[in-house]
């Protein structure tokens, strides 16, 4: 599991805020899955309230992953988070920015923006994942 | 910045996960800094000097002074251009 994968050696509170970083993924997703498909056949009311639903898993999300780097007692995990943060949305934003200019000249297909911030989170995990990897295979 | 942390690691035979344990931090902050990849914080530099019972000098080797900057010469030929 990506969670366990990530909070190795890493404090009680360290896992509390990663399962609520998950938890908070998950109702994006669940939000997301809602707006597919329940959603296609309801008033608009209803559209308005998913996509602040949407917002506030995200946001939670974040908040939780900044406080894990926050309250994080190992300075070198901190600081390889904040990097993998950085890296993170670098590469969201780049993958945004090349796929919107090819959108707007037609040459790929329209994309909803919606999978940002799934891109981003997506991104951030791996980026940080294979840091540890890098860090951990090192010598003794 | 580089360190003698693996020379006085290994005079204590200490392996990194045992000096990590000393420290409380994690096993790869211990390779971190011993490679150079990472410079360790204030707070974490005196830790080491007193798991080490010796000086932050004695431990970091400060680049600072072999390219010239942050000395006394340095400090009286930016006053001088001022």
């Amino acid at each position: 599991m990506a969670g366990r994968w990530m909070c190795r050696n890493n404090s009680p509170e360290s896992r509390r805020m990663l399962r609520i970083f998950w938890g908070c993924y998950l109702s994006m997703m669940v939000f997301y899955s809602l707006e597919h498909g329940v959603l296609n056949s309801r008033s608009s009311g209803w559209w308005y309230v998913v996509a602040c639903g949407f917002a506030g898993s995200f946001a939670a999300a974040l908040w939780a992953f900044g406080l894990m780097a926050y309250r994080q007692k190992d300075e070198f995990f901190k600081a390889l988070l904040a990097q993998a943060m950085m890296w993170g949305s670098a590469v969201t934003m780049t993958l945004a920015l090349v796929w919107g200019f090819l959108e707007t000249s037609g040459k790929v297909p329209k994309v909803p923006l919606i999978y940002v911030p799934f891109a981003f989170v997506m991104l951030t995990t791996f980026i940080f994942g294979g840091m540890r990897i890098q860090n951990r295979t090192a010598s003794e | 910045m580089n360190n003698r942390l693996r020379v006085l690691r290994a005079e204590r035979r200490w392996s990194q996960a045992e000096l990590a344990k000393l420290l409380r931090v994690s096993r790869q902050s211990i390779n971190a800094i011993e490679t150079g990849k990472y410079d360790p914080s204030l707070p974490l530099a005196f830790r080491l000097a007193r798991v080490f019972e010796t000086t932050i000098e004695a431990i970091f080797i400060d680049d600072a002074v072999d390219d010239g900057a942050a000395t006394p010469e340095f400090a009286a030929e930016i006053e001088e251009a001022s």
